[in-house]
């Protein structure tokens, strides 16, 4: 049974493993119409043909729009998710379990209204149409992690602080961060990777900015599919990610299933 | 505690619930004032009365939409079901990897479903793709995994089955080890893993946690996009025009607003039945209850 | 649990962020309440009364335009500025101006398929009384020199009988094979070269047969095989555009204007539809379904198609590029195969440079307009990796010395066709595709997908 086992383990890691590999390698490679497809080893041709141009601007645009609305959604989120964690009354359910439920809907449902709402005022294709849409996406997200977290504050905390006249910034600075610091910072790169990650509301309200995932998306030119220099900027996208993996497992597990924690369950 | 301090304090949620309101209650029902009303992009908005919904009844496109958002959200939803469970079982035999591989296994959740779908696009390519080799020297017969109708569906499928089947295996896996470290402290049997330890966990420990696996899994599904539209961008044909992107080509290349909306409506209601019947069925009390 | 210590904090947080809220709540009301034609967006309003602003998308033409156009504004004292914006958001931006009947551009790019849409909204500029005065459109323009078919498709819009534009940029279908292959393999069967006119220009039987005698084994190739056609039946514009080549070779016909009906049902256009759909596993390989463009460059260009029949001039450039095509000097170029009319029926795509009905200065956009397509202009902008559209140009040798197929292009471009000129194209496009598809994989037959085209595009037409 251990050897059975072992043996699906190996094939599921194989079969998650590769298709990355696939990419990485093909990044090295030679491709084009010249060879009607993948061939030899090109070292780092694809990644500096890359540098220079379209390549840069639309990596700052991501990391640009990714940053913001993290911080917005934190600064927005935080508060709210303190006072859903620590006031337990029907009305604050009632509101946690509406914000848990906007997790569900459909971009595109979202996108259609907001999409013709902002063409008409001119908000379409700027920046700060683009946050706004974005943080439907990071502000629940944001919220609903945040108050899992903080409900595991220990009370105590709360009880000393109040009996020591500590309060508001200091209180939050000084009692508050230090708890939740670690899982902070799992939301925060979660968020942040969530926004790096997305593409529909990329494609319909990035305008000009052309963020990373629509640029590679796009990237086709007449000739050929240029492949190794997709997998290469594909590779670069996927640094951020890699990094973010090394955080806490267990925390980053609950941020991918909405804070959903199986442990609780 | 004094209540006015209370009260206070809950002008905290205001800014985020506000603003989160504005961005998804006013377009929710923006778009069901929308599906009632004839709205072209070039031409004057006009009442419509249920006009768009009999199109939308009538319109054999969007009846394949449904038909392919339906047969993929299952399909995929099953697949990564038996197989994480395979993969989380698995992992109960080794338990001194068991941190190690589920990193390994969280590498596909955290790739932008776009770059999923591109890096499968590749390797499903029918020229120079890893899986068209693969399959030319060892199988016989033709590989078209993108240029036939059932073979595109099953490559979005595949490429679902392929990021999310960790997530599901991880989440099973975690409650699987929690359960069985709380038996053992309970009981204090040893032998007691297994299918023995399997029969006491199932109910009351896995069920759980695949419902609510599979709730997420069914919803992100239904409104899949990202992977559709760089793998097959809906073809070949109407072969892969999930909901999604049948909704984002009316607003976008058509400009067909009202009709787009009305469609979007079809999409909140599935969606929503899927959500509360869920939410109803495993008792999803998300945390903090 | 309790939490009146934090009161503070939350409230110094809340301060800040309904600062936030409120300043983006004010945003989104100034411009909330609009009314259309009401003077569009304010960073809109063009700067001084002689500047002139241009949407384009990036392309090698529009960079060619770019860099001449400081000899416009030195010229005339008139400011150019150009909005280079990416292909697939050109349409959108123009749309959303043009629906606030904002007068941000003077003149604005536009593929052939949106011209009717943007036509019968009204939002184009009328420009045939330029054209008749002489002190704006002066002698050596020389309109007639544009070809006609190309003035009209990229220019005008027929149910509306006006002018609003010139033709910038041009596409259309020419045949490319290999002349490697066709000596050693075509010659020997008594196979004529592909012609460069009209009398001696392939049939498309002709066309399909030597597709046949050049699909073969071919081990160095991925997956062993060497087509004998290219071609680009991704759904959407790709597989339509190439199709109308075919629909129209075989004597079919989309819509009968006279009657506003489709015709996509008639015998014809049914044959067209079965001869198209031959061609896919048989002289091409199933996954053109998935191919655009760019895998049919790369079909071509790698050896792995041996001809095309409708192949893109506009892409000719990356095909005879040695550096980047291993046959590149193989290539040989004739007219697209003759149809039972007895001429070439390549379907034309392209770009025109229309006014703006919003435009608050459209004499000197006409101006620019005329200026960049005059024939002095247009010449450096083709020889600079543009595309011809006057008859000048076609002859113009040091334009042959550098681009030999333009010898052939104008007859080409003087025999295509177009698309459907009416302002729901896009849903037809997607309709075409749609049905024509499962024919292509075998789940539909030619008779049946013609039928349903009909019958889904008739409801869209506009009734006269």
């Amino acid at each position: 049974m251990r050897l059975i086992s072992g043996l699906v383990l190996l094939a599921f890691c194989i079969w998650v493993i590769v298709p990355v590999a696939f990419m990485v390698y093909v990044s090295f490679s030679h491709s084009g119409i010249s060879t009607g497809g993948v061939s030899e080893w090109s070292g780092l041709q694809n990644y500096r043909s890359i540098a220079g141009g379209q390549f840069f601007h639309s990596f700052l645009a991501s990391f640009k729009i990714s940053s913001v609305v993290c911080g917005v959604s934190i600064l927005l989120g935080l508060p709210a998710a303190h006072v859903l964690a620590t006031q337990k009354n029907k009305s604050s359910r009632l509101v946690g379990g509406w914000v848990f439920s906007t997790r569900f809907l459909p971009p595109v449902v979202a996108a259609i209204p907001l999409f013709i709402i902002f063409r008409q005022q001119a908000l379409l294709g700027s920046f700060a149409g683009w946050v706004l849409v974005d943080l439907t996406i990071g502000l629940p997200f944001v919220i609903w992690l945040l108050k899992g977290f903080l409900e595991e504050v220990p009370p105590s905390l709360d009880h000393m602080a109040r009996i020591d006249g500590i309060e508001g910034l200091i209180f939050f600075r000084h009692l508050l961060l230090p708890a939740i610091a670690a899982s902070l910072v799992c939301v925060a790169a979660l968020t942040w990777l969530l926004i790096w990650n997305e593409y529909l509301f990329a494609l319909l309200f990035a305008g000009e900015e052309e963020p990373l995932t629509v640029l590679i998306s796009s990237w086709r030119t007449y000739r050929g599919v240029q492949w190794g220099e997709i997998c290469a900027a594909g590779v670069l996208a996927l640094l951020p990610a890699i990094i973010i993996l090394f955080l806490s497992t267990r925390l980053l597990m609950r941020g991918l299933s909405f804070g959903w924690d199986p442990n609780r369950g | 505690m004094v209540t006015g301090i209370r009260r206070k304090s809950l002008w905290a949620l205001v800014p985020a619930c506000a603003l989160l309101f504005m961005l998804t209650v006013i377009p929710a029902v923006g778009v069901v004032v929308a599906s009632f009303f004839n709205w072209r992009i070039t031409g004057d908005i006009t009442s419509a009365g249920l006009y768009n919904f009999y199109r939308l009844v009538q319109d054999p496109y969007f009846a394949n939409s449904a038909r392919v958002t339906l047969k993929i959200a299952l399909f995929a939803t099953a697949f990564e079901v038996v197989l994480g469970l395979a993969v989380a079982g698995s992992l109960e035999y080794w338990p001194k990897v068991r941190n190690s591989f589920r990193l390994i296994l969280m590498l596909p959740m955290v790739i932008s479903p776009m770059l999923a779908g591109l890096i499968w696009r590749l390797a499903l390519d029918e020229q120079v793709g890893m899986l068209s080799r693969l399959w030319g020297s060892l199988l016989p017969g033709e590989f078209y995994p993108l240029s036939s109708a059932n073979g595109a569906v099953t490559a979005v499928i595949l490429v679902d089955v392929w990021q999310w089947t960790p997530f599901i295996a991880i989440l099973i896996s975690v409650a699987w080890e929690q359960a069985s470290v709380r038996l053992l402290d309970q009981v204090e049997v040893d032998g007691l893993s297994g299918l023995a330890a399997f029969r006491f966990i199932w109910g009351p420990v896995l069920l759980p946690v695949i419902g609510v696996a599979m709730l997420f899994r069914l919803i992100d599904c239904l409104r899949i996009f990202d992977v559709v539209q760089v793998l097959t961008a809906g073809g070949p044909g109407n072969a892969t025009e999930t909901l999604s992107v049948f909704i984002y080509k009316r607003v976008i290349k058509f400009g067909d607003f009202g009709y787009a909306a009305s469609a979007a409506v079809a999409l909140l209601v599935l969606a929503s039945i899927v959500w509360v019947v869920g939410e109803r069925m495993f008792s999803l009390n998300y945390r903090g209850r | 649990m309790n939490s009146s210590p934090n009161t503070q904090k939350s409230r110094a947080l809340t301060v800040v962020v309904l600062i936030l809220l409120v300043a983006a709540v004010a945003v989104v009301w100034l411009y909330w309440g609009r009314e259309p034609g009401g003077g569009g967006v304010a960073s809109s309003t063009p700067k001084s009364s002689t500047t002139l602003r241009v949407a384009l998308f990036k392309s090698p033409a529009v960079d060619a335009a770019q860099k001449l156009i400081p000899e416009f504004e030195a010229q005339t004292g008139i400011r150019v500025d150009l909005d280079i914006l990416p292909y697939a958001e050109l349409q959108d931006v123009v749309q959303t101006e043009f629906l606030a009947r904002s007068p941000r551009f003077d003149i604005v790019m536009a593929d052939c398929i949106w011209i009717p849409k943007f036509a019968d909204a009204g939002y184009l500029g009328e420009i045939d009384r330029y054209l008749r005065d002489p002190a704006l459109t002066p002698k050596d323009y020389n309109y007639e020199d544009l070809i006609p078919s190309v003035a009209d498709y990229l220019g005008k819009y027929p149910a509306r009988g006006k002018t609003y534009g010139f033709p910038f940029m041009t596409n259309s279908h020419v045949l490319a094979y290999r002349e490697d292959l066709y000596v050693k393999y075509l010659q020997p069967k008594g196979f004529r070269r592909p012609g460069t006119t009209p009398e001696t220009a392939w049939t498309w039987d002709e066309y399909l047969r030597a597709a046949e005698v050049l699909t073969m084994p071919n081990a160095k190739l991925p997956g062993g095989t060497q087509w004998g056609s290219s071609m680009q039946a991704k759904a959407g514009a790709w597989l339509v555009y190439e199709w109308y080549s075919w629909l129209y070779g075989f004597g079919g016909k989309d819509i009968d204007y006279s009657i506003m009906r489709p015709m996509f049902d008639s015998p014809a256009s049914v044959d067209a539809i079965r001869q198209y759909a031959s061609m896919v596993g048989k002289v091409a390989p199933r996954s053109v379904l998935s191919w655009g463009h760019e895998e049919e460059t790369q079909a071509l260009g790698s050896g792995l198609a041996a001809m095309d029949a409708t192949w893109n001039v506009e892409l000719t450039g990356y095909l005879l590029d040695p550096s980047t095509s291993p046959h590149a000097k193989d290539f040989k170029f004739g007219l697209s195969p003759v149809g039972r009319s007895g001429k070439p029926t390549p379907d034309m795509g392209g770009y025109g440079i229309l006014l703006s009905k919003f435009s608050t200065h459209p004499q000197d956009a006409y101006r620019l307009m005329v200026w960049l397509t005059s024939p002095a202009v247009h010449r450096r902008i083709v020889l600079d990796g543009g595309t011809p559209f006057r008859y000048s140009e076609m002859k113009d040798p040091e334009i042959l010395k550098k681009y030999q197929v333009y010898s052939i292009y104008g007859i080409a471009l003087e025999n295509s066709v177009y698309r459907a000129r009416v302002p729901q194209w896009p849903e037809i496009e997607d309709i075409i595709s749609k049905e024509l598809t499962p024919v292509m994989e075998g789940r539909s037959n030619p008779k049946e997908a013609g039928a349903l085209m009909t019958k889904k595009i008739e409801p869209l037409l506009p009734k006269r």
